[in-house]
């Protein structure tokens, strides 16, 4: 179900048709569309096992992708190397380094790898940076701070360090001027700044002369450029200044700062996992997933840490993917989000689409807490509504057109299948049936059991999934002659409504209430603001929302009604949705 | 009724005396012994380091302080200087068996720890070496290489290499060549304790590392390694203590090939405690010297106890950071914490 | 702090109790005693009633069976008298249990019939008694004069006069040699060195360069225990200075004798190749009748001659006709008048009694059976005929033992001379002796070709190393 909308805009990242057959014959994810453009939040959502971790280790590189592709900005990620696709990832158990220290283990991305660092044209680039940082208004305090650290006690090292640390400058810069402090000891303040400014332009242009002589040519921060005028750069390991300032600076984003010593086994949840954060941001990279990264919280740290990501996420304008099986995470948190099921995508959409306007059923059931409500109902088409327990909802306008043309469809899509019984048509079946949720155990792998001599091979072959295509057809043939009977004559419906549009009023004596169910309440869950109030109908247990403003107790009897523009129609056999 | 506080005081006191006596009573069995069979001879022993004793004349006995001792160190002593000749070849030895006692079943336990097909029967293999005796271990190889050409070995490729002969002072390396494998052989213990580290090695930090950019031998070095430290520290301590004392090995292939005088402390000691009623005039002696080597033996694996969980220096970053940025940054800090915990 | 505290007083606790018991153990204890009465007949001779004596012996295999038979035969003569239980325990561990029982009189045997190397040890360590008390109260006269003079002379252990030590028997390698081929080559035995070497070299000449005359397994841990000694002492060499205890191999003349031993055993294989080395077994050329002169161990004769008499089809006493029997005496003596010449070395068991015997009773019985054993003829020649020659004249001398077909034809020429007897004698040092010796040999006799200098070094080698220990256990 491609999102037609963003095929216009320049798509990011883009994912298409994107499969996983485990080897054992198991197939994880089915058919995979998705195109992602900068900067978005997309939050894939499903229950467990439908294949959302498999899908985020395919992108990242850490499963092999049995067909499709993935594209980054126009180029195929399919063979590359994990470390080479720019993708950060935050898995759900943090994974930090249990032997290194925090500060360790944010570096250790830095540590490893190479980085294409502009070439800095010698010792005259840091002349450069002193003049630039003499220029500004902070030139004053610059001075003062470094005349102050010229006298102290400490390691020559640790004081220059503090001072690059404090000005935002390099390290050699440092030690630049506290040599030239050295030099000109006891002069007043203002003649020291220009004594330096002289000097700093001096030695900058110096500095370009030389540069002239070899050949080289540099701008005017200094880094080396070629004859088009952009910096080269080269891949050089990263000097442990140059890290500890990147550290420095991201443990001071996430408030790491008091913990850099610490070992992971001394920290909490949440600290860990702001480390894991940390170590994923120090890479600087354009594209973030994270693997369930608030589950193993507990329920208030995990609501400040929901806030603090998108806070990163905005501050630090990656793209994010984000797995999980919390739909409330997914309501909250994302921009899109991508709704899967046993390794089908049920639906692409922002959080407002997918809460108002359900493509079937299992989204409309999973999306929303409480769980929206849903009834068998009788449709009686030529009255034009449905009859539940004693209740009649009037169909609406338009309705029987679009039930005619969606059992129509339905019926030749599922004739063409059993017409044509192949790889594709059983897709189609599974994908269906990830809807209902009917057949659990189907097309799941069952390994036969083996005794004596063939267990002994076996031991040397992997297993392989069995398939039967008997009973596959089975269930189609029972499926096509209920479509069959459905157009066109009285049927079952699913009838679905959100918890919060069912309208209820606390009945008072003496009115009538009538087309209305009046019921005493089961269960009256008081949640501060609001009753989650349980009734049943239908032989089921309901759910609906009602201000606490009035309090309701088991004792009062509420009349219940739906309103036929707040509800959903559902088709029970294909589990997709008419109206 | 009234329960005083001496009462409770007494009952308490009853109670936990009975907990101690069934804890007593359960342990007795082992720690007599104990006491009978280690602490007892241990302590014997010590006494009679520092005594001239002969077990068949006690009227002979008498104490003599340190002398053994100062005979045991003595260099121009010639049996003193066979008993450091044994040390020698003992650590020789140990330095080069305690590596690959480590390393071959870590390698293996790696290698089949990505399971090849058929695994499971390969674990097994090489798992079974290790519970034959020492014993028997030594007869098997010692027949394997013996030096004639009935030796299995020799028979099948048709030369009469003498294996197991060999003179140390002719820079021979046939029968350590033997014994190094009769050991790397058994590794199976260590094998299995290795393998089942390596399991449990986290997977999602394998992961994390590989999207970090490292290579397999950076994931080895950097997740692999410290994740299985525990097993490795023990399987090096084992290993070191059991190569100190080697003792069965050698001493079994000695048996099968006269030629060979092949020495570690713990045969030179045994050599004469149990060689019978010639020697018994020395057994002060022996035990001064018993009492040397367990006190290096002591020694080694202190100091390997040591360099494996040693205690990391701490860091001072957040200091460094609080420096540089000045102090008005930690008292922000602390207040925003403050605010956060409240 | 308490835990602490507790396992200190504990460690101090032990440790002067252990203290204690041993200060107690220092005690000492007391030399042999003697209690109780003998009674006589009237002509002098003890009475024995029910008087049971132990006996710890060193035999152990096939002829352990051959020991029990004699031991079953004596409490049978003497029942109701004397009864002798004899427990045999293997070589491997005689020097650690034995005297470890006596000196803690627990299961203390009171005869024990050994080696005669590893008696100078027990005596030193106060383990024995003589038996001069007893033979003067007894009147059982056991006179040293009876025994071959090279064992005789170690039976008094290093102590004057005293009587410690009966010596039994004697084993060295015998040789067989084939009668019909030393009929092709002239029919007589060599008696000299010289005359060994021309008629082995008139074997080659006879049989061809293939044919090994002297068939001889030097891999045999006893080839090296018995044949070379022998060749040492019979160059006049020493293996030990009876005085210091310390071995002398490569001083002066102890030297040459060492080098003419490994000489003559060198000339015979590698120089005029009349033997192989580094064989383990050769039994093959024994029955296929492929030698002229065969070395192997006394304690398998009988296995040998039934062996031989199965390949021919023969009966056992029939093999006399083919083989014949003969020693070492003069093979290796470079010097054929060297008093030395026709010595052979060997082991050989003595009996001594233990400590721990105390009964006047039991002391006049093991003195009773020791007499019985080493002096009755038909006893001595059963004992031969289980491969261990009598050291004992009065046995030798007789009539049974020489009228024997497997001693007349065999034990009398495996050790011609008894008095030629030679075995390792009075040093604490001797497990020392007997594998440096070994060693040597290896060294010395195992290469094809070796340099004087060589040799030279590996004897001074060999000797520190015996002197290392001699001055560790003196």
């Amino acid at each position: 179900m491609d999102d037609q909308i963003l095929q216009d805009r320049n798509t990011f990242l883009s994912l298409r048709h994107l499969e996983k057959i485990y080897p054992n014959g198991e197939k994880a994810v089915h058919d995979f569309n998705l195109e992602i453009a900068k900067n978005e939040f997309i939050v894939i959502v499903g229950p467990s096992g439908c294949g959302k971790s498999t899908m985020l280790r395919m992108i990242a590189g850490l499963e092999d992708v049995t067909a499709g592709d993935i594209l980054l900005e126009g180029e195929l990620l399919n063979y590359k190397p994990s470390k080479d696709r720019k993708m950060a990832i935050v898995f759900q158990s943090y994974a930090l380094y249990p032997q290194m220290n925090v500060y360790d283990n944010i570096a250790f991305p830095l540590t490893i790898n190479r980085y294409p660092m502009p070439v800095r044209s010698g010792e005259s680039f840091f002349w450069g940076e002193l003049k630039c940082l003499l220029d500004t208004d902070k030139a004053e305090s610059f001075l003062g701070a470094v005349y102050e650290e010229a006298s102290g006690k400490k390691s020559k090292r640790g004081r220059t360090e503090k001072l690059a640390l404090q000005f935002g400058i390099s390290f050699e810069t440092a030690k630049l001027a506290l040599s030239l402090s050295e030099e000109r000891k006891g002069d007043d303040l203002s003649a020291a700044l220009s004594a330096w400014r002289e000097r700093a332009v001096f030695e900058g242009e110096k500095g370009r002369e030389a540069l002239k002589e070899e050949g080289l040519a540099a701008d005017e921060e200094f880094y080396l450029i070629n004859e088009r005028g952009e910096r080269i750069t080269e891949n050089r390991k990263l000097t442990d200044y140059e890290i500890k300032a990147r550290v420095f600076e991201t443990a001071d984003k996430l408030d790491l700062v008091p913990y850099l010593d610490k070992f992971p086994r001394e920290l909490s949840g949440g600290q860990m996992q702001r480390v894991a954060l940390g170590r994923a941001i120090i890479k600087n990279v354009p594209i973030f997933m994270m693997d369930e990264p608030l589950s193993n919280l507990d329920a208030k740290l995990r609501l400040s840490m929901r806030s603090e990501i998108v806070k990163l996420h905005q501050r630090i304008g990656a793209t994010t993917i984000y797995v999980t099986h919390d739909q409330t995470e997914a309501m909250t948190m994302a921009t899109r989000i991508v709704v899967m099921s046993r390794g089908f995508v049920q639906q692409i959409g922002t959080p407002k689409q997918v809460y108002n306007d359900p493509a079937n059923i299992f989204v409309a059931r999973f999306i929303g807490s409480p769980t929206m409500n849903i009834f068998k109902a009788d449709l009686d088409i030529a009255a034009g509504r449905f009859d539940l327990d004693g209740m009649s909802i009037e169909a609406g306008e338009g309705f029987l057109r679009k039930h005619e043309a969606f059992y129509q469809k339905a019926a030749e899509k599922f004739e063409d299948m059993r017409a044509n019984y192949g790889p594709a048509a059983r897709e189609k079946l599974l994908r269906i049936l990830s809807c209902t949720g009917e057949y659990k155990n189907f097309g799941g792998r069952r390994a036969a059991y083996k005794k004596g001599l063939a267990k002994f091979i076996s031991l040397f072959r992997k297993r392989k999934v069995s398939e039967e295509p008997d009973a596959e057809i089975a269930i189609l043939d029972e499926k096509l002659s209920k479509l069959r009977s459905y157009a066109g004559y009285d049927h079952e419906v699913m009838i679905g409504i959100r918890p919060e549009r069912i309208r209820i009023e606390k009945c008072e004596q003496g009115k009538d209430y009538k087309n209305c169910y009046v019921v005493r309440p089961t269960v009256c869950e008081l949640l501060g603001g609001e009753y989650n109030i349980h009734f049943d109908f239908c032989g089921q247990d309901v759910v609906a929302n009602f201000d606490a403003e009035q309090s309701i107790s088991q004792n009062d009897e509420i009349a219940v009604r739906f309103s036929p523009k707040d509800i959903y129609v559902f088709d029970p056999v294909t589990g997709g949705r008419i109206m | 009724m009234q329960v005083t506080a001496i009462d409770k005081k007494a009952q308490q006191k009853r109670a936990k005396r009975k907990e101690q006596l069934l804890a007593f009573v359960l342990i007795s069995p082992y720690f007599i012994i104990f006491v009978l069979f280690t602490v007892i001879p241990f302590v014997m022993g010590f006494v009679f380091s520092f005594m001239q004793y002969n077990p068949y004349m006690p009227e002979q006995n008498e104490f003599i302080g340190l002398d053994n001792f100062i005979e045991v160190f003595d260099p121009s002593d010639p049996i003193s200087q066979r008993f450091w000749g044994s040390f020698s070849t003992m650590l020789a030895f140990c330095a080069v068996n305690t590596p690959l006692a480590i390393l071959v079943p870590l390698g293996l336990a790696y290698l089949l720890n990505m399971h090849p097909p058929g695994f499971k029967i390969f674990r097994a293999i090489i798992y079974l070496p290790c519970v034959i005796s020492v014993t028997i271990n030594g007869i098997i190889f010692g027949n394997m290489f013996a030096g004639s050409s009935s030796g299995l070995i020799n028979a099948w490729f048709g030369t009469e290499i003498k294996w197991l002969s060999g003179l140390p002072w002719e820079n021979d390396f046939l029968r350590w060549f033997v014994i190094l494998l009769a050991n790397v052989w058994t590794c199976g213990g260590n094998f299995v304790i290795l393998a089942a580290a390596l399991r449990d090695v986290p997977k999602s930090l394998n992961e994390a590392c590989e999207m970090d950019g490292g290579n397999r031998w950076t994931r080895f070095l950097y997740v692999t390694l410290p994740s299985i430290k525990p097993a490795v520290s023990i399987c090096l301590f084992n290993s070191l203590i059991a190569n100190l004392n080697l003792y069965g090995g050698p001493y079994v292939l000695n048996e099968i090939d006269n030629e060979s005088l092949l020495v570690t402390p713990m045969m030179f000691i045994q050599n004469f405690l149990m060689g019978g009623v010639a020697y018994a005039r020395q057994t002060g002696y022996l035990c001064a010297a018993a009492i040397v080597f367990g006190a290096i033996v002591i020694i080694l694996s202190s100091i390997e106890r040591k360099a494996m969980d040693g205690r990391k220096k701490r860091t001072k970053y957040t200091e460094e950071y609080a420096v540089a940025r000045g102090n008005s940054y930690m008292i922000a800090k602390e207040e925003k914490d403050d605010a956060k915990e409240a | 702090m308490k835990k602490k505290f507790v396992s200190v007083l504990l460690a101090g606790v032990l440790s002067a109790a252990s203290l204690g018991v041993f200060a107690a153990c220092g005690g000492g204890s007391d030399g042999p005693i003697t209690t109780g009465e003998l009674k006589k007949d009237e002509n002098g001779n003890v009475i024995f009633e029910n008087v049971e004596i132990v006996c710890n012996t060193v035999v152990s295999g096939t002829d352990k069976d051959a020991f029990e038979q004699i031991v079953q035969q004596f409490n049978i003569e003497h029942r109701g008298e004397i009864t002798v239980h004899s427990e045999s325990i293997g070589d491997g561990t005689f020097e650690t249990s034995v005297p470890q029982r006596i000196s803690n009189n627990s299961n203390a045997p009171d005869l024990i019939m050994a080696h005669q190397k590893v008696l100078k040890s027990f005596e030193n360590n106060d383990l024995l008694q003589p038996f001069d008390e007893v033979m003067e109260l007894s009147g059982i006269e056991i006179d040293m004069e009876d025994y071959a003079e090279g064992l005789a002379q170690y039976s008094s252990l290093g102590e004057g006069d005293s009587l410690y030590a009966v010596p039994v028997d004697a084993q060295s390698m015998i040789v067989y040699y084939n009668k019909a081929k030393l009929e092709e080559l002239g029919g007589k035995l060599p008696e000299t060195r010289a005359e060994l070497i021309t008629l082995l070299q008139n074997a080659k000449d006879e049989y061809g360069s293939g044919f090994w005359p002297i068939a001889w397994a030097t891999g045999n841990d006893y080839f090296a225990r018995y044949v070379f000694p022998t060749a040492v002492l019979q160059n006049g060499g020493e293996l030990f200075d009876t005085e210091s205890l310390y071995a002398e191999w490569a001083e002066g003349e102890n030297e040459d004798a060492f080098k003419d031993a490994i000489g003559s055993i060198r000339e015979l294989i590698y120089d005029k190749n009349f033997a192989q080395y580094g064989r383990e077994s050769v039994l093959e050329e024994y029955l296929s009748d492929n030698f002229l002169f065969y070395l192997t161990l006394p304690w398998s004769n009988n296995e040998h001659l039934s062996a031989y008499a199965d390949e021919k089809g023969i009966n056992v006493s029939e093999v006399s006709d083919y083989l014949g029997a003969t020693s070492l005496s003069g093979w290796f003596a470079m010097d054929a008048v060297d008093p030395s010449a026709n010595v052979v070395f060997g082991d050989s068991h003595f009996f001594a009694m233990s400590k721990t015997v105390q009964d006047i009773n039991q002391k006049a019985a093991i003195l009773e059976f020791i007499r019985y054993f080493t002096q009755n003829a038909e006893i001595g020649t059963q004992w031969a005929r289980a491969g261990h020659v009598s050291a004992s004249k009065i046995v030798s001398e007789s009539q049974t033992y020489q009228s024997d077909s497997i001693v007349s034809h065999y034990f009398i020429h495996f050790y011609p001379d008894l008095d030629d007897f030679r075995c390792m004698g009075l040093t604490p040092a001797f497990k020392e002796v007997q594998t440096n010796l070994n060693a040597l040999f290896v060294s010395a006799v195992g290469k094809s070709s070796i340099t004087d200098g060589t040799i030279s070094s590996e004897i001074l080698r060999c000797q520190e190393e015996v002197n290392a220990i001699v001055d560790f256990i003196k």
